[in-house]
């Protein structure tokens, strides 16, 4: 049948999916090119310049030490999106491979993995990193490996569900039936119809474990000072929002965006068949 | 239904069982002990031999596995040596205000995400409604922390109306705590309402996508009735889940936004406990946490079957 | 305006957003076609269509309702002299259930889960709740027992019965049935459409049915409209039309139904098998298959539930032949065709290839060359096609795997192959490139059937291949089915619940049911001469569902 979405929406949508992409594709760019753009130092403070409005020197102000708020919110992404990143393709493919594993393993088995995936769902990742970011520590592959260990469960929640849809169908029996492999039924049959289901959810889990290590670092156990890293500098500021409300507006806008911008380039219709 | 609830009720208690004791063995396995948090960088092997034997940290694992849930159903929660108070003692207060938090927040929120979810999806193509729909992915994809420090801005400093951070001790009557509570309330409000509500929405609208709703509509059933009597029950499930969930975050996961006001909750010691390596402390959250947990998905699982049409079928016949 | 009930104005319904405003400036793609249509009341009204014909989407206009995406162009729909679109919401619901009622199809899950029976009818009824009883008695069922069930616990004909209670409830001038048979077995068919035309009979009401089957239309109407693409190509008496249709399509509709004669020559003649001496290809003794439907939570399997879907059964399927098996649902007939090629493990008997391979070895565990001598095609086109792949691709997953029969040769060798096998299934070699979701059924079909034949089966599987297809698509199938046992002598078992389907293409019958065999023998016999009643009421059903 004809397509039922008047033009109005499927504009609308391509719109909002266009400006995700500039603006997920420009913090990404920000990440990789802030150290050789031409900024001020990150750390350099300045005893004079305390909290300052912007101003020539400084465009941003300077925060509660003296340091360049501009800088440190161009550099403040590097972390978090450093390691949401890593910890997301780990995640995902761990992720994908318990999911399809179990659906394609059924029975009991199945069903016990699952169990596992609902448990470790259920805890709650802040405690688990800020128990692990305080008694292991706080190093980048530490936290890294704890993200990707709690997230690769919705992941594999996802692969399951969809994957297990796809392998009641027909095509499946066919591929059987002419001797097919597990492995070509697996990356011939299953991976393209669940290729976008499965994009879109490694998408949005990216944007939680971005949450997750900035509030981390908002409570002081995720990055150290003296990096830039967004939650950081809001914890920092947030005492001075008085005197100088730019320290705190300024991460607090770099972050919001990112997370907009991936919420916006993520195709919402996969999400809602997700439901 | 009674004796499904009974068995329910047997396997969570077993459940709580075991991974309370999960839990103990992997507090016990973090690095570090109580001693060494407490003496920090002064610790030397003789102090801390002297520490451990002081606070009968000596003993074998199994020995003070037993201790502690022996003392766990004597409503004894441990003794935190850091803080020279018992657990029960710092926790009982702190509990009351996270309570109080929670019950407030549920109140703001659940009852308006259903009444919201259910009118926004029967406006869903009206401008109102992406409205709110937008506006709800946004406050439930920020951090906390971002949505709490913008609202402080807003309604502490810059239009003095409520207060921010709170000045209160964590003992101070529930009345003195109560001004507090508004900000922190309403942050959390906002992001659980959200979620609710965009699931209640969705619910909704593949529930009204099924073909008995068309049937309904076709024997001149008035719309009010539709979608009371038929729609409804068939889309609650969902968020109820949704709702049960939240509600347990909304006692296990305020960590942030305790922190950004001050708040004399559980989150908040938390957050200290987990720092100052507090381990009899976190021991008695996580396993509160644990608790709450077990709570919510047994009255979650509850409800939702006895919407279930089959287990309506066997109470009916 | 009481004698005419049901009346239609040069109706036109398209596809778009409701935009008024551009309604000049493009011509919107059309579901209903300038429609002018007038029913008086009293008439039995059939309309029959093929999938695409727009006969579901009229009878709902008629109640007022368009479905997401559609709208009305132009001209007017009336019943019972009002024009329901332009009605206000709160009139147009007056006059639904209580003037024009119409009944869904049971298959969809039409009935709300979690209300009873009984709570259906209150709500209709209101003050006369106590009609409900009295109301499930008229449509053939034991009212005070099933008043407290709930849908789940009724089966599809009873659902069906209470929908049409539900409609007759409120003594509607006007009943609409949408297809009220679909997915129901023979015997149960027959009776809700006795049930139905008892009714009309004894209510007075206008009745309009909209279905694809012309053996469901002639049961209950006395007047026949044929739509095509959105339009109204014959509108005729019953009689008329079976005897001298003035549209071509009309004649089509009526040549592709297969009827059930007894034949002289070619399929089902069983001259066939006359000629050649019957060596079993395949050979099952005393099988049995158990299936259980629950799926095992954590090791303990849910014995309850198990069905012996096949039950001590004992076949034969020759070489060469086109063997039918018929069946209604439940008979085991799917379950015996997944255990020949290895995808069900049988729980009892024996089930052997002609060299003595033992068919109970699951399909993994096959060797290559056993794997390419059994192939299957499956029921419902829109499952048995990979979306994501070209039909290229669906035929030859690989050039390179050492089972394919393209191995080796060059690409122009292989593409050669591959256009052969499509023409042999009555493809354009222009179909490669397109993908699955852009076919219609029928074309899906013959792809799965080329895919198929793409390893050169000695024995060709078919489960119900033509069971979702519109009459016409079905009969093309049904004929390059034919043309390909004709001309490769493929052996074939093909499955279906409607004997006239199998009867025109089989040599022998075997007939099932509960998963036993009833009878098995040639078709011409088992017509003429049925050996078991319940094979002998098969083909009574099945004849006088056809056109007399």
């Amino acid at each position: 049948m004809i397509g039922l979405h008047s033009t109005a929406t499927r504009t609308r949508r391509r719109i909002t999916m266009s400006a995700g992409a500039v603006i997920v594709g420009g913090h990404l760019l920000l990440a990789l090119a802030a150290s050789v753009l031409p900024l001020q130092s990150v750390v350099a403070q300045d005893s004079n310049a305390i909290l300052q409005g912007a101003s020539g020197a400084h465009w941003l102000g300077t925060d509660s030490l003296g340091r360049d708020v501009l800088s440190r919110t161009l550099h403040g992404g590097q972390p978090s999106i450093g390691v949401a990143l890593v910890a997301v393709l780990l995640a995902a493919a761990l992720g994908f491979g318990l999911g399809t594993f179990a659906a394609l393993v059924g029975g009991w088995l199945d069903d016990a993995i699952m169990r596992v995936v609902d448990v470790l769902l259920a805890m709650p990742s802040l405690l688990v990193l800020m128990l692990v970011a305080s008694f292991i520590g706080r190093e980048p592959v530490v936290l890294v490996a704890t993200l990707a260990l709690m997230y690769a469960p919705p992941i594999a929640r996802v692969v399951r569900g969809a994957s297990g849809n796809v392998l009641t169908r027909d095509f499946i029996l066919a591929a059987r039936l002419r001797g097919a492999s597990r492995r070509a039924i697996v990356v011939g049959e299953v991976l393209p119809n669940i290729a976008e289901v499965f994009i879109t959810e490694v998408a949005m889990q990216f944007t939680w474990i971005l949450l997750a290590f900035s509030s981390l670092s908002f409570l002081g156990l995720g990055t150290s000072p003296p990096t830039a890293e967004w939650g950081l500098m809001i914890s920092d500021a947030r005492g001075f929002i008085t005197v100088s409300p730019l320290p705190l507006l300024a991460p607090v806008a770099m972050l919001a965006s990112l997370v907009l911008g991936v919420n916006a380039l993520v195709d919402r219709r996969a999400q809602a068949a997700l439901s | 239904m009674t004796a499904y609830l009974l068995r329910r009720l047997a396997i969570s208690l077993g459940v709580l069982a075991v991974m309370s004791v999960l839990v103990f063995l992997g507090v016990e396995a973090l690095p570090g002990d109580a001693c060494t948090a407490l003496l920090g960088r002064s610790a030397t092997a003789t102090k801390l031999a002297q520490c451990r034997a002081a606070n009968g940290l000596n003993a074998s694992v199994s020995h003070r596995l037993i201790d502690w849930a022996s003392g766990l159903l004597r409503g004894d929660l441990g003794f935190s040596i850091k803080r020279d108070k018992s657990v029960v003692d710092i926790v009982m207060p702190r509990l009351r205000n996270s309570l109080a938090l929670a019950t407030v927040s549920s109140l703001m929120a659940f009852p308006l995400a259903i009444v919201v979810g259910v009118w926004s999806a029967r406006r869903k193509r009206t401008r109102v409604a992406r409205v709110v729909d937008t506006v709800s992915l946004v406050l439930m994809t920020l951090p906390e922390f971002v949505t709490a420090s913008v609202l402080w801005l807003l309604f502490s400093v810059w239009l003095p109306l409520l207060p921010g951070v709170t000045m209160v001790s964590s003992n101070a009557s529930l009345l003195d705590i109560l001004p507090n509570i508004w900000l922190p309330a309403i942050t959390l409000a906002l992001v659980v309402f959200a979620h609710v509500m965009r699931s209640m929405r969705a619910s909704f609208l593949v529930t009204e996508e099924r073909p008995f709703v068309e049937a309904a509509r076709a024997r001149g059933i008035a719309e009010r009735i539709v979608v009371r009597r038929h729609i409804l029950p068939a889309a609650l499930p969902s968020p109820i889940n949704v709702i049960a969930v939240t509600a347990a975050w909304l006692l296990t996961g305020t960590f942030v936004v305790e922190v950004v006001f001050n708040f004399p909750g559980l989150g908040r010691i938390a957050v200290d406990a987990i720092s100052d390596r507090d381990t009899a402390l976190i021991l008695a959250l996580t396993l509160f946490g644990l608790v709450v947990f077990i709570a919510s998905s047994f009255v979650s699982d509850a409800v939702t079957r006895a919407l279930d049409p089959r287990v309506r079928a066997q109470v009916a016949s | 305006m009481t004698d005419i009930a049901l009346q239609l104005d040069r109706f036109s319904i398209g596809v778009g957003p409701v935009d008024a405003a551009h309604l000049d400036a493009v011509e919107p793609p059309l579901i209903l076609r300038d429609l002018s249509l007038v029913v008086p009341a009293g008439t039995r009204l059939g309309i029959v269509g093929e999938s695409g014909s727009g006969k579901s989407t009229l009878l709902r206009a008629w109640i007022g309702a368009v479905g997401q995406g559609l709208f009305v162009t132009h001209g007017t729909a009336l019943t019972a002299g009002h024009d329901l679109f332009s009605l206000a919401d709160e009139d147009r619901r007056q006059l639904l259930g209580s003037t024009v009622a119409m009944v869904p199809q049971s298959v969809a899950m039409s009935l709300t889960p979690h209300l009873s029976v009984a709570q259906h009818f209150a709500e209709v009824l209101g003050q006369d709740a106590d009609r409900t009883s009295q109301l499930l008695d008229e449509v053939g069922l034991n009212g005070d027992q099933l008043r407290r069930r709930f849908a789940h616990e009724l089966s599809g004909g009873q659902q069906q019965r209470v929908l049409i209670a539900l409609g007759l409830a409120r003594d509607p001038h006007i009943v609409l049935l949408d297809e009220p048979t679909s997915a129901l077995d023979v015997g149960v068919v027959h009776d809700i459409l006795t049930m139905i035309a008892e009714a009309q009979q004894r209510r007075g009401f206008t009745l309009v049915c909209v279905s694809h089957d012309l053996s469901v239309i002639d049961r209950v109407a006395d007047r026949v409209v044929v739509m095509k693409r959105g339009e109204i190509v014959e509108d005729a008496s019953r009689e008329q039309m079976n005897r001298r249709p003035s549209h071509p399509y009309t004649a089509e509709l009526l040549a592709a139904a297969p009827t059930l004669g007894i034949r002289h020559v070619g399929a089902g003649s069983g001259t066939a098998i006359d000629r050649v001496v019957p060596t079993p290809i395949v050979r099952a003794e005393a099988l049995s298959v158990v299936r259980s439907s629950a799926r095992h939570r954590l090791g303990r399997a849910n014995a309850a539930s198990a069905t012996t879907a096949v039950d001590a059964l004992t076949l034969e399927v020759f070489s060469g032949e086109i063997l039918g098996v018929i069946g209604e649902s439940g008979s085991g007939k799917s379950t015996l065709l997944k255990t020949i090629c290895g995808l069900l493990p049988p729980t009892g008997g024996t089930v052997q290839w002609a060299d003595g391979f033992d068919l109970a070895t699951p399909v993994e565990r096959r060797p290559i060359e056993m794997l390419r001598r059994i192939q299957m095609v499956f029921q419902n086109p829109d499952d048995s096609l990979n979306p994501a792949h070209t039909v290229r691709r669906l035929i030859d997953p690989s050039a390179r795997r050492p089972w394919s029969p393209f191995v080796g040769g060059s690409k122009t060798a292989h593409d050669e192959t591959l256009r052969e096998l499509l023409n042999t299934v009555g493809l354009a070699p222009e179909m490669l490139e397109r993908r699955g979701p852009k076919l219609s059924g029928g074309e899906k079909q013959r792809v799965a059937i080329a895919r198929a034949l793409a390893m050169k089966p000695e024995l060709l599987l078919l489960d119900e291949v033509t069971s979702a297809l519109d009459v016409t698509v079905q009969a093309g199938v049904l004929a390059t089915l034919l043309d390909i046992h004709r001309r490769l002598a493929t052996t074939m078992v093909f499955v279906s619940h409607d004997i006239a389907v199998v009867a025109s293409i089989a040599d022998r019958i075997a007939v099932l049911r509960n998963g036993r065999l009833v009878e098995v023998d040639v078709t011409n016999e088992v017509l003429s001469r049925p050996r078991d009643p319940y094979t002998a009421r098969l083909i009574e059903l099945a004849r006088r569902t056809s056109t007399d």
